[in-house]
Parts: structure tokens; C-alpha cells; sequence
């Protein structure tokens, strides 16, 4: 099949800190790397798809595409939070499938860390409309939202603190082969649970960075990869299933979408979990990649706790999980959903060097937007099987 | 020094709107006031225009204000620039109320008590913005000396 969608550039700007970049310059170094890693022409470009540049602004698709020069038929910027990136990959392969474009391309860009009047802090006042009005009132965080869905799921299920540990222990040595992770250190499960806590029951090891960063990923044919400079990364499936975006309107706090989305991403492609060499997991909370990997079927619901036990995450171990060194110990500038993508690329190019999983032919990037509302999984392969 | 229930400067307010304003004139009676779904009977919260459960019409109902802890957590850290940084530490919880809605709020609880999972729980309403008049709901344990 020709028409068969891949993955032929990607490209990252600078992280964890850079200062010499806006968000909007972190798109345009981060397409600049990618056009240039396959070798495809800014006017080739036909589908741009973005959102999260300056918060949550509902332009970004619009002025982004003006910003960077492209001139596109098919357009998306819908904002289903930071795993909205894998979500694109699921719309970009059906319009790269059925003929509607050629050429795709999806960046990604953010100051978080180097801009101080940016923030995604919820709330401010004086006064909220919409979901908002019913949870900021009461000093409700990002980090105590998530902290809801851990203590419910430690409730529910006797998950520990030490089980979410092995996740930030496992993430950090991942990140000691990454040159640019601002902390190479290992960590102990001590550390992980001595560490104060931000919004019980996570502490500040089980929550991600804050950086900037940003990330391109170019999509085409796989009759067009053969002209192009690298070896093309197939889209074998990708689904996307959502519940809810406020933490109040969430129906159940220990299960997601994940279920859902990840059984369609599954079947699409024809693989099951266990066929995974590796899985690339938002990362925005220790807790998040425990309830992921749960909702995708590596384990069942309530056995994430004792699955990541006994370094079956870790540097090889038999799933390893954020081979970067994911948003927990590397990069992460409010949306972490392409970094998912770029990483699982790199791995099964065999360009992951120091990181890289003997033999990778397949992995899961699964994203996870708002409070584990919209969950998109694509399933990648370096061939199809 | 203020407490949580306190008007605290700077806290997000809920903004009053035609459609949640039954809600909060209930608040500042003293009376929890949900929409039910005309069709199938089911609670909702928040207020919406319309049915999560059919889509079809809504009517307002008082409920008896009182419910369980679906989860909480307590935030330990706030940023500096909130209003809520020197309430730390404060509970955040989820509420399931006893006719199927559920509703974010804080539990406040007395020195040496502590929250659970499951723990019952009632309402109380504090004014937290004295021009607008505006209340918002807060929770205490049942068999708190606090109730």
C-alpha cells in the first residue's frame, strides 16, 4: 500500500532551557531540524496541524502557519491538551491515507520555563466562566487534581508511594543518557518518597519539569518516503477517546480513555501490548504513566503498581518506558505529546545511541491531555508486520 | 489571619450567569441546589443549559447537602502568586454527594482531625466575596465536633 501514512522528519528546538527562543521560534527551529532530517521542502508541506503555542489561545493554527510560511490545504489546531500531538498523527495518517494531502507536518513550541509571564497555572480571578468557575474558587491545582486520582487509585487498588517511585527512579535513568536532562542523578525510591510533597500524595519527584522545548514531525507516503533521506516509520494505528476535561467530571478516577483508545490503536495495527519493545508515556505525573499503561492493556486495571515493579521500565528492562528520559526527568513545556512521538522515532531508526532498545520494531506513544481526559495512542513501527 | 472560608484576596470567583444563578442564590440561603434531568430523573453539576444525560431539559431541585469523600488530596505548596499560598495546607476534595452528583470543594477540618476516603461529609456555606454577595459551598466532617 503506497498510501500507507509514516513518519519521515522529525525535529527538536532547544531544551530544557532557551532563553533565546520565543514559543513561536521553538516551531521554526524545531520544523527547520525536521525538514532537514528528511529532506522534504517547506512548500511541500500541504497539512499543518498545531495548538498550545501561547497557552491556550484558539489562533494558534492560524498565526503558526503564517509564522513558519506554510501555505496549507488542510488545517488543525483543535486543543485536546498536551496529547493532542498523537492525535494529530491519528488525522494526519487518515488524510495522508485517503489522498486529501501528501505532506503533513505538526510542530510544537513553548517558553515555559524562560518566559515568566507564561504559566498554566488554572484559575486566576476575579471571575471564571465555564467548568473553570466550579473548581478554581477552592484553590484546586494541576498537581492536587492528580493527586485526587493517585490517593483514589491507592485507595482502590493498595497501590503505594513506592510503586509510583520506581516510576520517577526508573524515568531518571533513562535521562542519564541524555545529554540535555538538567538532572542525570540517579534517584532511590527514598529520595522519590522523602521528597516533600507538593499536593499529597505526590511529591515533587513524581511530578515533571518545568522547560521549554519544541518538536516537529513530518508525515507523508510511503511511496514519497522512498525519495527522502531516512528510513520512514509506519503509523500502524492510532485512536483517540475522551471522558471529560475538568478532574470534577471525571466518571471514574482510575480508569481513562486509555481503555478505549488504546484497544482501537491495538486493533488498527494488529498488535497486542506484549508485541511492544518500548513505550513512550506522558509523563506528566508518575501517577499518569501508571494509569496508561494500565488503560492500554499492559497490565490489568489496579496492577500497575506491582507491573513497573522489578526495573521492567528501566534501561533494559522489559518494557523500557521514556527512553529520553520523559517529562519527568527531561522535557516538558506544558504539552509533552510530540516529545512521545520524536523519541519513539528515534528509536526505531536505531538513532536512540547511548538509549537506544536493542532491536526496536515496535512502540506505543500514548498522550494524555488535561486531567487523563483525551487519550490518543499511536502504535509505530520500523516496518510493517 | 484568614481562613479558607474567608473572602481571600484575589480567590477566582465563580462568574454568576441565567443559568448556574439558581445555584448560588441557593448558596446564599444556605440551601444546596442541583439540576435533575427531567428525563431520566439523574442529578448533574455543574449547571449546564441542558441535559448531560439526554441533552433534553433540566429543572432545579434543593438536595439535602450532605455526602462522601470521593477523593481529596492537601495541597502543600500553591504558587506564591495565588491566593491561596498562605492557606497551605488546605484540603482540595471531590465530593459525591448522596443524590449521584459530584461536586469539587474543601473539607475544612479541625486541628488533629484528618480526611479519608469514604469519610461522610455536610455542607456549609460562607460568604467569600462580600460585594458580590457570591457563597460558595464548603464541607466538614459529619462527626466532627467542626459540623
Amino acid at each position: 500500500m503506497t498510501r500507507d501514512p509514516v513518519i519521515v522528519g522529525v525535529g527538536l528546538s532547544d531544551y530544557p532551557r532557551a532563553p533565546h527562543l520565543t514559543s513561536y521560534g521553538h516551531h521554526a527551529l524545531a520544523m527547520q531540524r525536521a525538514l532537514t532530517d528528511c529532506g522534504v521542502a517547506l512548500a511541500d508541506i500541504e497539512g499543518y496541524m498545531t495548538s498550545g503555542t501561547n497557552g491556550m489561545s484558539l489562533d494558534d493554527v492560524a498565526t503558526m502557519s503564517e509564522y513558519l510560511g506554510v501555505r496549507a490545504r488542510l488545517v488543525d489546531g483543535t486543543q485536546t491538551g498536551g496529547g493532542g500531538f498523537e492525535r494529530f498523527v491519528e488525522l494526519a495518517a487518515q488524510a495522508i491515507r485517503t489522498g486529501l494531502c501528501e505532506t503533513v507536518l505538526i510542530t510544537y513550541g513553548s517558553d515555559l520555563r524562560s518566559n515568566k509571564r507564561r504559566s498554566i497555572r488554572p484559575g486566576g480571578g476575579p471571575f471564571v466562566e465555564g467548568p473553570g468557575a466550579w473548581e478554581a474558587p477552592y484553590g484546586a491545582t494541576i498537581v492536587g487534581n492528580y493527586g485526587m486520582i493517585a490517593q483514589r487509585h491507592m485507595h482502590e487498588f493498595g497501590t503505594t508511594a513506592e510503586h509510583l517511585a520506581e516510576i520517577a527512579v526508573s524515568t531518571r535513568l533513562h535521562a542519564a543518557a541524555n545529554p540535555l536532562a538538567p538532572d542525570r542523578t540517579p534517584l532511590s525510591i527514598a529520595d522519590v518518597v522523602n521528597a516533600p510533597r507538593v499536593a499529597d500524595p505526590l511529591g515533587r519527584y513524581d511530578c515533571c519539569l518545568v522547560t521549554d522545548g519544541g518538536g516537529a514531525v513530518i508525515m507523508t507516503t510511503a511511496e514519497r518516503a522512498r525519495d527522502l533521506r531516512q528510513k520512514p516509520i509506519h503509523v500502524l494505528g492510532a485512536a483517540t477517546a475522551s471522558t471529560h476535561w475538568s478532574i470534577g467530571q471525571m466518571p471514574d478516577l482510575t480508569t481513562t480513555g486509555a481503555v478505549d483508545a488504546g484497544q482501537r490503536a491495538f486493533a488498527q495495527a494488529g498488535l497486542r501490548p506484549g508485541d511492544m519493545d518500548f513505550a513512550q508515556i506522558y509523563d506528566s505525573f508518575t501517577i499518569t504513566v501508571l494509569m496508561m499503561l494500565e488503560g492500554l492493556g499492559f497490565c490489568g486495571r489496579g496492577e500497575g503498581g506491582a507491573f513497573v515493579q522489578d526495573g521492567r521500565l528501566r534501561p533494559g528492562g522489559l518494557l523500557p518506558v521514556n527512553t529520553d528520559g520523559g517529562g519527568l526527568s527531561a522535557c516538558h513545556p506544558g504539552m509533552r505529546g510530540i516529545f512521545l512521538l520524536i523519541e519513539s522515532v528515534r528509536q526505531l531508526r536505531g538513532q536512540a545511541g547511548d538509549a537506544q532498545v536493542p532491536g526496536a520494531r515496535f512502540g506505543v506513544a500514548c498522550g494524555s491531555g488535561g486531567t487523563m481526559s483525551f487519550i490518543s495512542a499511536a502504535i509505530l513501527a520500523s516496518e510493517r508486520p | 489571619m484568614s481562613e479558607l472560608t474567608d473572602p481571600l484576596p484575589g480567590r477566582a470567583l465563580p462568574l454568576v450567569d441565567d443559568i448556574n444563578r439558581p445555584f448560588f442564590d441557593g448558596a446564599a440561603s444556605g440551601v444546596l441546589r442541583l439540576q435533575r434531568c427531567v428525563d431520566t430523573g439523574r442529578f448533574q453539576h455543574y449547571p449546564r443549559a441542558a441535559s448531560v444525560h439526554t441533552g433534553g431539559a433540566v429543572q432545579w431541585v434543593d438536595v439535602g447537602g450532605m455526602g462522601t469523600v470521593y477523593s481529596f488530596t492537601v495541597i502543600r505548596q500553591n504558587h506564591a502568586a495565588s491566593a491561596f499560598h498562605a492557606q497551605t495546607p488546605y484540603i482540595v476534595a471531590l465530593i459525591d454527594l448522596a443524590e449521584g452528583a459530584r461536586m469539587m470543594g474543601n473539607v475544612i477540618v479541625g486541628a488533629g482531625e484528618a480526611v479519608h476516603i469514604g469519610d461522610a461529609v455536610q455542607v456549609a456555606f460562607h460568604c467569600v466575596d462580600p460585594d458580590s454577595g457570591i457563597h460558595l459551598p464548603f464541607w466538614t466532617l459529619s462527626n466532627s465536633p467542626e459540623a
